[in-house]
Order: C-alpha cells, then structure tokens, then sequence
C-alpha cells in the first residue's frame, strides 16, 4: 500500500468513526434531553424558521 | 395565573387550535408556507409546530397545537395545548390570539371548544373551515351573524384551496387590535362562590395564583393537570378542598362533573341559535354509504385484509424494472470509477466495493420506499387509516389496548419515530407505554429493503411471484401479530392496565391531493438518500476496512504455492476468499456466530445482524461489501441477489451446501421483523418514557427476535424445499 493510500485510507476510516460517534452523542444527547434527532417528518422544523 | 400576552413585542403570537382533523395543519401549512404532515385522520399533530406567518403587514409567530375537543387536558398531545394558551409552557409567552379551527359541518361541538378558550379572555378568531364540504352537505352557517352572536370575527374559509386567507389576515388584526374575546357562558353564582372557595384554600396554602378559568378546570375536570404543574407544597392534600368546593355545586342542584358539558352546550345553542340552516331531508352521504361496507364487521376485515395484500404485491412487482435501472445506474459508475483508481488497488476496493458497492446495494430499494409511500399517504389522505383504526379496535380491545393504539402503530409502519411521538394522544399512561413498547415491532420502511432482498433471491425463484408478493405482506403482518401478545403480557403482568373506551371521529372520505402524495415520497426518498448517503456511508467503510484488513503476504504465497490450477483471475478470487475468511470481520464473526447458528446463520450473516443494530439497512451495505470484496472487480459480477443464492460454507458439517435459502431467508426476515435494530428510536423511546423502558424493549425485542429466527430455520429446515 502506497503512502497516499494509507493516508486516503486512515482518512475515510477516521471521518466514518467520528461521524458514527457524533450521530450516537446526538441521539443520546440532544435526543434524550428533547431536541430533536431531525430524521423524521415529525421532528423536522418547520420551513421559515 | 397566565403570563400577560406579548402585544408590545414586534412578532405576534398567534396560536391555532381546533379539535382533531378540522384542517389545522393544512391551514397552518398555508398561511406559512411551510410543509407540516397532513393527514385525514386524527392525531396527526402531536406537539406544537410554529412558523412564520406575513399576516397584513404583521409579522406573526404561528404555533399549531395538537387537536383538542377541550381544554381538560387528559393526554399529554392535549396537555400541550392548555399550557401553552395559558402561557406555562416552559420559555413560551402566552399567545397574543387564537385562531380556532372550525369543522363547519360540526359548529356546535367545535364551538365547546372555543368557549373553553373564551374562559382564559385571549382574543379569538373563527375559522369556519371545510366551509365547502358543509355547503355541499346542505348545511349554512350565517358568519356575519355569528360573529354578531360570538363577539369575535368569523371566517370562511377552505384551507385547501387557499378560500378565506385575506379575511382571515384582516380577522386576525381586527381580534388583536380589539382585543375581540367570545362572549364566555353565564356561569351561575354557585360557580362562582366553588371557585372563590377554591382559590382562597389554595392562596392559604401558598399555592401560586391561578386564572379563574384554571380554578374552574379544577372544579369541572375528574383529574385536572391544572394543580398539578401549579405547585402544591410538600404535605398539602388538595383532595378534601376540592370535593368541599364541589360539594357547594352539589348543594345548588349542579353536578360538577358534568356542569361544564351541560352550561357550555346551552349556552353555545343560544348563541348559534339562527346562524346555521340544516338541510330540510338530510341525505345519506357518500362518506355513510361506503362505510357501509369498509367499516362492516366481516366485509371490512376481508376488504382490509385484500387491500394491505394488494398494496404489498405491487410494491414487490411494479418495483422490479426500476430496480433493474438502478442496479444497472450502480453497475456503470463502478467501471467508469475503477479504472480511475487502477494504480491504487486499495483505494480501489474501498470506493468501488466498499462504498459503491455498499450504498448502491442500498439505494437500489428506492422504488419500493417510493411506491410504499405513495399507498400509504393515499390511504391517510382519503380518510380511509380511520376506519383501519375503528376495524382493529376489537383486536386491540383483547389485549387491553384500543384503537387509539393503532394511529401509533400504523405511524410505525413508515417509522417508528413519529409512531412512538403518536403515542402522545393515549391518556392513559399505562396504555401510552404499552403502545410505545409494541410500537417498533411494526415493519417500518426500513426493514422492506431486507424482506426484498431475501424474498427476491430466494422466494421468488422457489415458488414464483405470487407467493413472492404474499410473504412481502406476511411479513408486514409478524410484528403486528406478535405485538397482539406481547402488548397482553405487558398489560397482564407487568403494568396492569385497565381497557380504555375509544372515540374516533371518522373524518369524510375526501379526494386526495397529488400533490401531498407526490411530495410525502419525496420526503421519504430524501430521508432514505440521506440516510444511505451518510449513516450507511460511514458504516460501509468501517465494515469494508474490518474485511479488507490484515492482508498478510503469507495468505497469498500459500494460495499461490498450493497445487490447485487455475486461471490468474481464479487463483485471485481464490486468494481474496482467503483475505476475507482471515480478516478482522471474519474473526469477530466466528466468535459470535455460535450463538447464531441455531437460525442458520453463517459469520457473514451474523456480522450483518450484528452491524445492523444502528440501522437495519446496514445488513445490506455489509452482504455488498463482504461479497463484494469477494468479486473481481473486472468481472461480469451479477447483482447482490445472485451472489447470495451462490455462496457455498466452507467449512463445518454444512460444508459445501449453500450458505442461503429458503428457512435462512425466512429467518433473517423474522429477524428483523421481531428486533429493534434502531438506535434512533431506542432514544425517542426513552425520551418519551425513560431509559429503562428503552432497555427492556431492546432486550425483549432481541430476544424475541432471536427466538423467531430459530423456530423459523428450525421448522423450515423441516417442511420447505432449501
């Protein structure tokens, strides 16, 4: 595996974890004090605001 | 005592209420141009929405509460409503007016409402919607002498196709500026002498001062929230205060709780008195006639039954082209992009196996979401989900639930998110966590692209597409089957409770509007790209990476130096197979898959159930991704269906036989049929219960899920062809 693949690499693996462990932090966080996870039409704010 | 309403302020409040499906919502959507879900049926609304609304030069903040028939606040979606208008809704002033929706068909009762409103001295509006259905059914109401009789401005309106917006702009400045407040009901003095005792027990006991509206809610209400949230000081019995003051009613030859209805209806009768025109011969209406037959105990059930069947057949035919397209679309960009990357191999499997492969693999049940949807909100916006509900409250009623429940559940079909939210509607809290914890065993969208999948490799081609199309429905039918029982168990032996009367207002059969239908699937499809193309993004390339990795040089040599001959690309698939049996993926899998063996499953399966708790469609990117891997690239490589039905164990007593079908099938689809595989609903789970509800639906849904899969494989290995 050549450097630039490493890199490239690492870097999609490193986002995808971040980006899964933020989505976690959201639900458990945001979610379960009464925000809004922002999935479904329900949830979703109003247009305008 | 209320909060005083914000006139000074620059932004109007203005809050829009009504009883449930008088066309709130629609209303709301219109004047600002926002795109909140409609439905013909109650309860689609269950938490306050606002927008901003350009009102004749006024900026107004307009808030859209739940569907109330009054302000006694029993369910918590109701419970919203009476705090926000009287301004105890956390951080939320009081409203500075207050549209109230009106069926038109139905004045007298939804006026019962507005007189409550009326109670609490905010300036009022009403909106006389549905106007055209009432005149088409005969009936006329006489606005201007209404709001003659009422006290407040009266509009026309007809919120679907925009009638009455201007008047209602003029209406709603003319309430504010004049502070327009409907003549409230000629309480006799007996009340007055019940709410004056009331209020000077409470004071003496520091309860904080409340409206007399509020202390009359008290009075008239079997358990009012009122007292409540209004802090009652630690070792105060309110009980003895509030029965003394309703005795001082009893004395006077009023019974309390049923004062309100009685008061209030007279009064509402003397002021409509003149203002409406019934019909001479009332007809029997279209909306009467075919109730006729789909609400009929045994021709309902059968119609029902054959509807849902007919939906779930054509969603698996009509979609089979536009799969083919998208299979095809997915095809064509991983060879454009392959040989873009030829002198980075690794580069190579992670964007073309990993992520192509995996979220394409995906997407390709897009027309199914699609064609799903467009049933779905055809049924909601004719009105016809109602009588779903009215048709399975028998059912519901076995198992202590009602057909309150079933707006929930039917919620859940899309999503179990806004199904759980839906929940908001039950007034008994013992039945709103039972319908919370059986809501997520109904097949949301999320589990069609797994049912597909497997029905599409192995159902269809063993017994052709009839029964291909009927086990799409079946499967539609487990959770539902299964939440029967376990919402009795719950009820039996865990929260204890009680059968609820159910009321349901069968809203009319209307036409629906192509347009709601035609944007609801798009709501839906961006929902499903957006989820392919960030959750599922992201989990593919974790799997791709826990597949890919180690790649030892070892593994290569040995299948190189071993005797077998072949063809360079046969010994390259081979050596591929060999990476992917010693990845990382392949360890954790063998550990684990013990435990799922009992069902069928092989480690690849089993990393797939394992992969899918945060979402279930991951078991799809992680099988595309795994076999992926597993395909030369520059192969003629069919879709993920044929790999699957031609993958053979390699080791084990089944060794040499295929890894998928039919009993495995079936046991992967009641899998996820029976587990809650949703990371997102676990937390609006426990948000709208606690954590520990939370937990136990997921441990028993697992378990469940578990259990069903192996009875499933176990008696299929049985009596099905494999």
């Amino acid at each position: 595996m050549s450097g630039f693949e490493l890199i490239a690499v690492a870097a999609a693996i490193v986002a995808a974890v971040a980006y899964l462990l933020r989505r976690v932090h959201r639900l458990l966080g945001k979610n379960a004090a009464g925000g809004c996870c922002g999935r479904c039409p329900v949830a979703r704010p109003p247009a305008g605001r | 005592m209320a909060k005083t309403p914000t006139l000074s302020s620059s932004v109007l409040r203005v809050a829009l209420v009504g009883n449930p499906n008088t066309g709130k919502t629609t209303l709301f959507n219109r004047l600002t141009g926002a795109r909140q879900k409609i439905g013909n049926y109650p309860g689609v609304t269950v938490e306050k929405k606002s927008g901003t609304w350009e009102c004749g030069g006024r900026r107004v903040e307009l808030v859209d509460l739940p569907g109330a028939y009054s302000l006694a606040a029993s369910s918590p979606d109701e419970r919203v409503s009476f705090d926000f208008l009287t301004g105890h809704l956390a951080g939320e002033p009081a409203p500075d007016a207050v549209i109230c929706v009106v069926d038109a068909s139905n004045l007298v009762r939804n006026l019962f409402l507005a007189s409550q409103i009326a109670d609490l001295g905010l300036p009022l509006v009403i909106a006389l919607n549905m106007s055209d259905a009432a005149e088409k059914a005969g009936i006329r109401v006489d606005a201007q002498l209404l709001s003659r009789h009422l006290g407040v401005p009266v509009v026309r309106t007809v919120a679907t196709k925009g009638e009455g917006i201007d008047a209602l702009e003029k209406a709603v400045n003319r309430a504010v500026d004049e502070r327009a407040c409907m003549a409230q009901v000629p309480w006799p003095e007996a009340v007055g002498r019940a709410v004056s005792y009331l209020r000077d027990g409470l004071e003496k006991e520091g309860v904080r001062p409340l409206a007399d509206g509020e202390l009359r809610r008290v009075v008239f209400d079997r358990q009012s929230a009122v007292l409540e949230r209004a802090g009652i000081p630690p070792g105060f019995d309110p009980a003895p205060l509030l029965s003394a003051s309703r005795d001082i009613l009893t004395a006077a030859g009023i019974q309390p709780l049923s004062a309100e209805a009685l008061l209030r209806y007279e009064h509402i009768g003397h002021l409509t008195a003149g203002t409406i025109e019934f019909p001479e011969k009332r007809k029997r209406s279209w909306t009467e006639r075919i109730d006729a037959v789909l609400t009929h105990r045994v021709w309902g059930l059968v119609i029902f039954v054959a509807m849902m069947f007919v939906v779930f057949q054509s969603i698996y035919t009509w979609a089979g082209p536009f799969m083919g397209w998208i299979e095809e679309a997915v095809a064509s960009v991983q060879s454009l992009v392959a040989p873009l990357l030829d002198n980075w191999p690794v580069l190579q499997s992670l964007v073309i196996d990993g992520v192509i492969g995996g979220v394409g693999g995906v997407v390709v049940f897009l027309p199914q979401i699609l064609i799903l949807f467009f049933f779905v909100s055809l049924l909601e916006d004719t009105g016809y989900m109602a009588r779903g509900a009215f048709l399975m409250d028998k059912m519901f009623g076995w198992c202590g639930l009602n057909g309150k429940s079933f707006v929930p559940m039917l919620s859940s079909y899309a999503c179990a998110i806004p199904g759980v939210l839906a929940t908001r509607t039950i007034e008994d809290p013992r039945a709103r966590l039972t319908t919370i914890l059986v809501s997520p065993l109904m097949s949301c969208s999320a589990r069609l692209p797994v049912y597909v999948l497997m029905i599409g490799a192995f159902i269809e081609p063993s017994y052709g597409a009839g029964v291909a199309g009927f086990t799409l429905f079946a499967m539609h039918f487990v959770g539902l089957a299964v939440a029967v029982p376990v919402a009795w168990a719950l009820n039996k032996f865990v929260l204890g409770t009680r059968p609820q009367p159910f009321l349901l207002e069968m809203p009319p059969y209307r036409a629906p509007r192509f347009r709601d239908i035609l944007w609801r699937m798009w709501e839906r499809a961006r929902e499903f790209l957006v989820r392919a193309g960030t959750v599922i993004v992201a989990m593919t390339i974790i799997i791709w990476a826990l597949v890919y990795f180690p790649r030892p040089e070892s593994v290569r040599e040995k299948i190189e130096a071993s005797a077998v001959a072949g063809s360079p690309a046969q010994t390259d698939r081979r050596v591929d197979a060999a990476y992917i049996e010693q990845s990382y993926l392949a360890r954790a899998g063998r550990l684990v898959q013990p435990l799922f063996a009992p069902a069928g499953f092989d480690w690849k399966i089993t990393v797939g159930v394992l992969a899918s708790f945060p979402a279930r469609e991951v078991i799809i990117a992680t099988l595309g991704t795994i076999y992926g891997i597993g395909s030369d690239v520059d192969e003629e490589s069919g879709d993920l269906r044929t790999t699957l039905a031609s993958d053979r164990w390699t080791e084990g007593p089944r060794a040499g036989q295929p890894v998928f079908n039919v009993p495995v099938a079936l046991a992967i689809m009641v899998f996820f049929a029976l587990c809650l595989q949703c990371g997102a609903t676990v937390a609006v789970m426990a948000k709208e219960s606690n954590w520990g509800w939370a937990l136990f639906a997921f441990a028993y849904m697992t378990l469940l899920a578990w259990a069903g899969a192996v009875l499933t494989y176990q008696v299929g290995t049985r009596f099905l062809a494999s």
